[in-house]
């Protein structure tokens, strides 16, 4: 049973689309990536999947109960970090907590962990959440999302204002709860942050859909850069199924949109000095589909 | 249905502003015990109304010299002006923050991702907001107990009729409270609720000024909730309490039992 089951989701404001028609399902112990350019309908979706939005159509279930079930109220198994996190200004980091834990059953058993690995300091939770960096801020966030080791964690651009090193350590946490089997719904416009974590993931553009592929499957499918040096030659060979993007002395760059295996069989019949076939870059995979079909 | 936590947050986020309003209110009702008392208080009022345009002397003197008595100034200090304005602050500042202004800073977006129901944010602000004015009128009836005991002239007061002019002063500004409640529910930015809220309040008290200064106007005077507060004549008649209860207390329920409502079904941040 999918922990999120998403069919047909559609939400407008007024007449602007907010998501059209999404369908996807994020099964128990995925960490599940959500991308999309800004505007694309990620925040949309997940204030879809908390309630806080009521979608025009569509069906959304979580752990397996719709969310416009009567008395359906999951959120004591969620944890959430929206995209901007907005905090009580003038609480302390300290009473912020304690406060918001309050309204949870979950004791805040991760709490000790969180603070320590994101490195949140006493000094720093005894400070007015106005006098805190927004890296600090952020951490804050994270530590109230995931403090009570939800069932499932629903992030929207989690590592926005965290330092590298920060980054790292919040991936260390989200491989921890993957590991207890966690469920982990990831928005996110950083590739590396995606290509790093996520099994599998979904990719929107102007509220729709455009590809759910497991990471490996996602940069298969999508054209390959190839680049090809050949012994006394400038005159670019013909390969089939790939396209001449540019060249230089002998230097052929193209991207192959055919089988692979054809343009190797073609390459064969050629007096190659040297090929490079580089790993698929997840950018190209994700320009790709951030294009506007027109463009 | 009512959250203890999210209440006792609203107290403390604005400790400062009530505890001050509690101050302000009982000191005034003090002072008006003593302005009553121990001074030549007619012949002050008649000084001092000389000083007013003559259209200010006529919109108050007429009835507030008119009842002019020991008990009726103490009853005037729950329908002065400086009260209602302290009270109405308050009656206006609490459900428009904490709803319009919580989703304008984002901070009701992540409360709302919490297991608490949106109907027990919206009745927990809502029953916030009545304890707050609750409080302001205990001020005003312990600043009137404690003139009362300063002066033992006045032991022939009558201290039911102040506990029925506070219950009245309530239900007027819960019903303020109430209609910013359901204003802040359809709006998300706090000014904007407050602004409408207040320009309502003050619409409502300039019609019934309108309808003092013009006789004319009398057929209007059902439409102002201040229509339904006149201490001076609930010192004398304590039967108007239960029509002002009726008519105040129907637009605390339906505005409060509306706004709920609207809480419960909008899109946040919508």
């Amino acid at each position: 049973m999918p922990v999120i089951d998403v069919s047909d989701l559609t939400k407008y404001y007024g007449a602007v689309v907010g998501v059209d028609g999404v369908s996807f399902a994020v099964e128990e112990g995925e960490i599940f990536g959500f991308l999309g350019p800004n505007g694309a309908g990620k925040t949309t979706t997940i204030r879809l999947l908390i309630q806080l939005l009521h979608p025009d159509r569509g069906r959304v279930a979580v752990f397996g109960i719709p969310l416009d079930a009567p008395k359906a109220d999951l959120r004591e198994r969620i944890g959430y970090l929206p995209g901007e996190f907005n905090p009580y200004l003038t609480m302390t980091g300290a009473r912020f907590l304690a406060y918001m834990a309050r309204y949870r059953a979950r004791p805040p058993v991760l709490r000790p962990f969180l603070l320590d690995t994101l490195k949140l300091t006493e000094k720093a939770l005894k400070q007015p959440i106005k006098h805190l960096s927004h890296g600090n801020r952020q951490k804050l966030g994270i530590v109230l999302a995931l403090e009570h080791e939800p069932d499932l964690a629903i992030l929207d651009e989690p590592t926005l204002g965290l330092d590298p090193l920060m980054q790292e350590a919040f991936y260390d946490i989200l491989r921890r709860l993957h590991d207890k089997g966690k469920t982990i719904f990831l928005s996110s416009h950083v590739l590396s942050e995606v290509e790093k974590v996520c099994g599998r993931i979904a990719i929107v553009r102007g509220g729709q859909l455009v590809a759910l592929e497991s990471l490996e499957t996602l940069k298969q499918k999508r054209p390959r850069r190839l680049t090809v040096v050949l012994e006394e030659t400038d005159e670019p060979p013909v390969l089939p199924g790939a396209r001449l993007l540019s060249q230089e002395a002998g230097r052929f760059d193209y991207l192959v949109e055919g089988p692979i295996r054809t343009v190797l069989g073609a390459l064969a019949a050629l007096p190659v000095q040297d090929v490079v076939f580089p790993e698929p870059d997840l950018e190209d995979v994700f320009m790709a589909y951030y294009q506007e079909p027109s463009s | 249905m009512i959250s203890g936590h999210y209440i006792a947050n609203i107290f403390r986020s604005h400790r400062a502003l009530l505890i001050f309003a509690f101050l302000m209110v009982g000191t005034f009702q003090v002072l008006i015990v003593a302005l009553v008392i121990g001074a030549d208080l007619l012949g002050m009022i008649e000084q001092f109304f000389r000083t007013l345009p003559p259209q200010v002397q006529y919109v108050i003197g007429e009835q507030f010299l008119a009842q002019f008595s020991v008990n009726g100034a103490v009853a005037f200090g729950y329908a002065h002006p400086l009260v209602i304005v302290m009270m109405c602050i308050v009656a206006i500042l609490l459900p428009s923050r904490h709803v319009a202004g919580e989703i304008e800073t984002g901070t009701l977006e992540l409360l709302l991702a919490l297991p608490v129901r949106r109907p027990t944010v919206a009745v927990s602000l809502w029953s916030a907001s009545g304890l707050a004015l609750l409080m302001l009128v205990v001020g005003c009836w312990a600043g009137s107990a404690v003139g009362l005991l300063l002066y033992p002239e006045t032991r022939s007061m009558p201290l039911i009729k102040l506990v029925e002019i506070g219950i009245n002063l309530w239900l007027l500004m819960a019903a303020v409270s109430s209609y910013t409640l359901l204003m802040a529910s359809y709006v998300r930015e706090g000014g904007k609720a407050t602004l409408r809220a207040s320009g309502l309040t003050l619409f409502f008290y300039f019609l019934n000024v309108a309808v003092v200064m013009s006789p004319d106007l009398r057929f209007l005077r059902l439409f102002s909730l201040f229509y339904y507060h006149y201490p001076q004549l609930l010192m004398e008649d304590g039967s108007l309490l239960i029509r002002n209860g009726f008519v105040l207390g129907a637009v605390i329920l339906l505005c409060g039992t509306l706004a709920v409502r609207q809480v419960s079904r909008r899109d946040i941040p919508g």
